[in-house]
């Protein structure tokens, strides 16, 4: 039983499945948003709520 | 031979690990490309299953979709992430650190939990089709699209959780291994899960506002309600992880102070929010799944037994504030219920701690642990009573609740720099005597020793022997016996040799120090064996140089500071978070109630 341990190597690798898609996703959203901030502000109608932050 | 396996190892370019970088990007790419495709169907209105399953689960939930789903979602995988939790840090404690990625079965739990979380959270984002805002407090997304604040908060807790796996090996790379819960890089993955749990509660409020559903039978409401705050419970407990397993690696003042943020806010917000009995059904709730988990990881997968608070006695505490006439006037029950908390309530843990944990609560401690309690405990609870009428939209005005938060944080800030004010002797050194027990293959020994004049008083915090990391058999903990002028003898044989690393630790007031028994060497991180002894002389030391020995020190300064500093700012950025969201949703009832034109934003 020798300790053959290592360092670091904690869980990055198992972690990329979860880790990528979620950020992936979230930066998908957030591109999304500022895509329709960018239309709305070119149509030039604001719009009649202060519903949006 | 050790040192090969690590030079390989640790290697990046080795041919299994490109192979295993190479799948696990396709698996990311697939689960990306999936998870993607199936949103975009649904938002564009080519498939209608995600509402179909929706329908129906809401209609047995009386709840909306948007609400049914992820509160499903979270329910059955929250307590995956639970049990991979404590089973992690059971393994941790009994075996030391990882052997590699693949090596720690839990981490996969833990993994699978955060995903859940951050999926739940996503499913109410882009659940609701056809510019349907999903309740009154909806962020637009685009012009067509709305979604519960809620729902991004559980995505953002999930997202901010995941990311501190990999976080969590940067810095490990960085910093070394070390084998505490309250790594910056733990504190995000458990921090994220446990306050995800406040998004439930949020999420639920923000359907029945909605009115898109039938309302709750006021029965189911209740229960379901009382398991949310009773989870809510369980995630802001999970801090105590080290004190649950009996290897604190910190002052035992932090046992108290942590048991108090937790109880005052979810009892005291689930009493006002939900109603009379709500603490104790949360109470009994958060007995029910730490009581299972804890069963499951000590004796099913057989590995370091631990304990949790016992927290009925503090939602008794709380009912029986809230019977009195102050139950109408809701910030001063939670002021109130919080000093009771910081009191009476703790009175009843004290009883629970010295019956089950590894170390009493000392009268040494009494004095600091109350100052550091007592605020903590008012804050708390004031901070559950602005949780519940967030919920209800009545919030006191906008200062209040703002100096309420802000005050609270700092409270919690002075206790917890005071907490980790430690001292370490100067040249003190310990005269260690051993006796040989146990087996040839599995040695122990029974320990005297005798302590330096004046290094503690007549009551001191700890005078205590662990071993652990032994190999899967977990932590073992005996508190020495005072026998006689600076003399202090076991009670029981504890275990030496192989990879137990067995040492005497001392606390008493803010002094907290540790003497080698036996640690093994280790290779890996050019340590060698400091062997048993009949009689030797050690140094008292920093605990951490022995707790954490695969800590290294040889980065500047400044990255270290500058990682807890990034940490310590996405933390704020979470409770910042769940602010703005209560913060809306009880602007937008108020509002509601109210005249609408008059508001301004939260």
């Amino acid at each position: 039983m020798t300790p053959e341990v290592l360092l670091a190597h904690h869980a990055a690798l198992v972690a990329v499945p979860a880790v990528l898609p979620a950020v992936i996703l979230a930066g998908v959203v957030l591109w999304i948003v500022r895509r329709d901030r960018r239309e709305q502000a070119e149509a030039d109608r604001p719009d009649d709520t202060l519903e949006d932050r | 031979m050790t040192y090969d396996i690590v030079a390989a190892s640790t290697a990046p370019t080795g041919g299994a690990a490109l192979d295993q970088v190479v799948g696990l990007s396709v698996a990311a790419a697939v689960i990306t490309a999936v998870l993607g495709v199936l949103a975009w169907q649904h938002r564009t209105h080519r498939s209608d299953w995600l509402e179909r399953v929706g329908d129906r689960l809401g209609a047995r939930m009386r709840q909306p979709g948007w609400v049914a789903v992820p509160v499903v979602i979270v329910g059955a995988s929250l307590i995956v992430a639970l049990l991979g939790y404590m089973w992690d840090v059971a393994l941790h404690a009994g075996r030391g650190r990882d052997e590699g990625p693949l090596a720690n079965p839990a981490h996969y739990l833990i993994l699978y939990g955060l995903f859940a979380i951050f999926l739940a959270g996503m499913v109410a984002v882009v659940y609701s089709r056809r510019g349907e805002r999903p309740g009154p407090a909806a962020v637009r997304i685009t012009r067509h699209w709305y979604a519960p604040v809620a729902g991004l908060y559980i995505a953002g807790c999930g997202l901010y959780a995941l990311i501190g796996f990999p976080l969590d090996d940067v810095w490990h790379r960085l910093f070394g291994q070390d084998v505490t819960l309250w790594g910056p890089t733990h504190l995000m993955l458990i921090g994220g899960a446990g306050l995800a749990t406040a998004g439930i509660v949020l999420l639920v409020r923000e359907g029945e506002l909605s009115g898109q559903s039938e309302p709750m039978p006021p029965r189911v409401r209740y229960v379901l309600l009382s398991i949310a705050f009773g989870a809510l419970l369980i995630g802001l407990s999970v801090f105590q992880g080290e004190f649950d397993f009996g290897i604190a690696q910190f002052r035992l003042v932090f046992a108290p102070f942590l048991i108090v943020i937790a109880a005052g806010v979810s009892l005291v917000a689930a009493r006002i929010y939900v109603g009379p009995g709500a603490a104790v059904v949360a109470a009994v709730f958060f007995l029910v799944m730490r009581g299972l988990v804890s069963l499951v990881v000590g004796e099913v997968l057989g590995q370091a037994h631990h304990v949790f608070p016992l927290y009925l006695g503090m939602a008794l505490v709380v009912e029986l504030v809230a019977l009195t006439a102050l139950a109408r006037r809701p910030l001063l029950l939670g002021a109130v219920a919080g000093l009771a908390l910081g009191t009476v309530g703790l009175a009843t843990e004290l009883l629970w701690n010295d019956r089950f944990f590894a170390f009493d609560w000392t009268r040494g401690m009494w004095a600091e642990g109350l100052a550091m309690a007592v605020p903590t405990a008012v804050a708390a609870g004031l901070c559950g009573a602005l949780f519940a009428l967030g919920l209800q939209g009545r919030l006191p005005a906008r200062p209040v609740s703002a100096s309420i938060v802000v005050g609270s944080l700092a409270v919690v800030s002075l206790g917890v720099a005071n907490g980790l004010w430690a001292t370490v002797p100067d040249d003190a050194e310990v005269a260690i005597t051993t006796t040989p027990a146990g087996t040839a293959s599995e040695p122990e020994v029974r320990v005297q020793v005798e302590l330096p004049e004046g290094l503690v008083d007549d009551d001191p915090t700890w005078v205590q022997v662990t071993a652990w990391q032994g190999g899967g058999a977990g932590v073992v903990t005996d508190a020495l016996e005072h026998v006689g002028g600076t003399t202090w003898a076991s009670t029981r044989p504890v275990p030496v040799g192989g990879t137990w690393k067995t040492l005497l630790r001392v606390q008493d007031g803010r002094m907290l120090t540790a003497a080698p028994i036996f640690m093994p060497a280790d290779p890996a991180i050019d340590a060698e064996e400091i062997p048993v002894q009949a009689e030797a002389t050690r140094a008292l030391g920093p605990e951490i140089d022995l707790l954490q020995r695969e800590r290294t020190s040889d980065h500047p300064a400044w990255t270290w500071a500058l990682a807890n500093a990034v940490v310590l700012l996405c933390s704020l950025a979470m409770i910042a978070g769940i602010c703005w969201s209560v913060g809306r949703v009880a602007s937008r009832i108020e509002g509601s109630a109210a005249r609408p034109a008059e508001r301004v934003d939260a």
